[in-house]
């Protein structure tokens, strides 16, 4: 079992609401890649029938983001700040009022810029919430580190998901299972914004259909583990010759330029000592028990 | 001479005034090693950073050389007024000519370059007036180039026209790993890995130059597309945070190979103006 110093961090409440879905830029329509127009829906609100698991790809939406997309306090940018900078994935969360007050979810990613957290609920909870419903997730992991792997910095992931993430110790490297690999090449936006990679996410371009399938990316799902090659995610997110982003696959495919499914960083190391085994159970689904 | 659609553009002169100068992070611009580096913010007029000076000589976040301009409406200068616009002082004899957006805590923001003696009499109050005439610019000849440039500096370039390509003028080409800022309005060079960046010899990188991009696509948004081609020019210093570098005002992008460029002395936008002034 990896030793962390998770016995010295405090487990802090922060609260999110549930989000409208936005409208689109050009009003209800979204200009791609080649200059065509699609209408479609957007981010935000409760997605009732994609969740952890599923793939992402091919949807018929923009950035969709699967379960609950939430965020605190919609007039305070402070205040949201801080659930999106305390909230790790695996998180326990608590839904605090209406028909299903009192029921536990999962926290499953954090999106950049548009400053979401995203709740995964069972499908019968999803069906009892209200837009007005509000949770109160109990964040843990800002702040973690790997006592015996200095160089490699864990972001946005409560230790308990680390430990069951099923990571190899051999020959001073950490053998982590992830569903799919990611060439550096193929990241877009998120590259460069002044976040560190604690919070926010970078998105997998995947406009290059060629590369998008050679990587087997167009199976992408929802809660997927992933390694991106060469990609450093400490103190911002950008090309590092050698470094290694571990992540979680957080919203969906889009048809915007540079955009793609994001990508909400767990662990980072400018060393090489990551190492990636494939595996397909390497997804939030499998490591919450929501699957067999 | 290139054939263009410039006599169908609306020549639309708009106002502008000085950004003001950002108040620098409590602790510091964050380095890719995650420390605090204290330095001056962007915005307002620099008089000690010219176009032709390398990126690394001064010491800021995203520094443009001359005078850092926003409009009344929040990012239309970034559209409709490209490098190469001419831009005045509003009842004075200072002219000059805009060098491309920069980053100003995001967009929105343009880079205005002035003669030094015009940049030394600044006080930071002034009015200045863009001509823009060159949103929607196109080349007749070659329909999948998409154009951000005005038209008068596009007729000053030396392009070569070879086998059905159109080649400009760059200081460096660089491959797809250099590209920052993916996803939005500009790109940047991106610099904050010092091994990846001695490779391609960013140290000799300078404000005002031509760079091309291989394998990006910027004609709907920067993005990864192998065989596409973007040539922007440095409009700042650069940023030390990870993925940060020089900002990249896009030119001309294309997704397949009409769209190149030939490494030439005249890959900086100094060699077709004198201290801001049309040679």
């Amino acid at each position: 079992m990896l030793r962390t110093n998770e016995h010295l961090l405090p487990v802090i409440s922060v609260q999110s609401y549930i989000t409208e879905p936005v409208v689109m830029p050009m009003g209800d329509a979204e200009i791609g890649d080649h200059g065509k127009a699609h209408a479609i829906p957007g981010m935000g609100g409760i997605c009732y029938n994609f969740q952890i698991g599923d793939c992402c790809m091919g949807l018929c939406g923009e950035h969709i983001e699967a379960g609950v997309s939430s965020k605190n306090a919609k007039l305070n940018v402070n205040r949201n700040r801080g659930t999106n900078s305390h909230a790790c994935v695996g998180n326990r969360v608590k839904i605090q009022s209406g028909e299903a007050k009192g029921r536990w979810g999962w926290v499953t990613g954090t999106h950049g810029g548009a400053e979401h957290v995203f709740l995964h609920f069972d499908p019968e909870t999803l069906d009892m919430l209200c837009m007005d419903d509000s949770f109160l997730i109990k964040s843990v992991g800002y702040g973690l580190k790997l006592l015996d792997y200095p160089d490699v910095m864990p972001l946005a992931i409560d230790p308990e998901l680390l430990h069951k993430m099923n990571i190899e110790e051999k020959d001073g490297k950490l053998i982590i299972p992830v569903a799919k690999k990611v060439p550096a090449c193929l990241m877009g936006s998120g590259i460069g914004r002044m976040e560190p990679g604690f919070t926010g996410d970078a998105d997998i371009i995947t406009t290059d259909k060629e590369l998008t399938e050679q990587y087997g990316l167009n199976e992408l799902r929802f809660g997927d583990i992933v390694l991106i090659e060469d990609f450093d995610s400490s103190w911002g997110r950008g090309y590092c010759k050698g470094a290694v982003t571990i992540g979680c696959i957080i919203h969906g495919d889009t048809y915007c330029s540079g955009h793609g499914p994001g990508v909400t960083s767990l662990l980072t190391c400018k060393k090489p000592i990551i190492e990636g085994r494939i595996d397909e159970k390497a997804n939030l689904a499998y490591l919450f028990g929501v699957k067999e | 001479m290139l054939k263009t659609n410039r006599a169908k553009l609306p020549i639309l002169p708009l106002k502008a005034s000085v950004a003001e100068v950002k108040e620098p992070n409590y602790n510091g611009y964050l380095d890719i090693n995650g420390n605090g580096v204290l330095m001056t913010g962007p915005g307002g007029i620099c008089r000690n950073f010219k176009v032709g000076d390398r990126c690394d000589s001064i010491l800021g976040h995203h520094i443009v050389p001359g005078v850092c301009l926003k409009g009344a409406n929040d990012g239309a200068l970034t559209y409709y007024a490209p490098t190469g616009t001419p831009v005045s002082k509003c009842g004075g004899e200072a002219k000059g000519y805009v060098l491309g957006g920069c980053s100003y805590n995001g967009s929105g923001a343009i880079a205005a370059v002035f003669p030094e003696k015009d940049i030394l009499s600044f006080e930071g109050d002034e009015q200045f007036l863009l001509l823009c005439g060159s949103y929607g610019l196109r080349l007749e000849d070659y329909p999948s180039i998409v154009c951000h440039i005005h038209p008068d500096l596009l007729d000053k370039l030396p392009v070569k026209e070879e086998n059905g390509r159109l080649l400009f003028p760059v200081a460096k080409i660089l491959p797809e790993k250099y590209a920052g800022y993916l996803g939005a309005e500009q790109l940047s060079v991106l610099t904050s890995d010092a091994v990846t960046a001695a490779e391609a010899e960013l140290e000799t990188l300078c404000v005002g130059d031509f760079v091309m991009f291989t394998d990006i696509d910027h004609t709907w948004g920067g993005a990864f597309l192998r065989g596409a081609a973007t040539i922007g020019i440095v409009t700042d210093n650069g940023a030390c945070h990870v993925g940060g570098g020089p900002t990249v005002s896009v030119l001309f992008s294309s997704k397949d190979s009409t769209l190149g460029g030939y490494v030439s002395d005249m890959g900086n936008i100094a060699r077709y103006y004198e201290e801001g002034k049309e040679c």
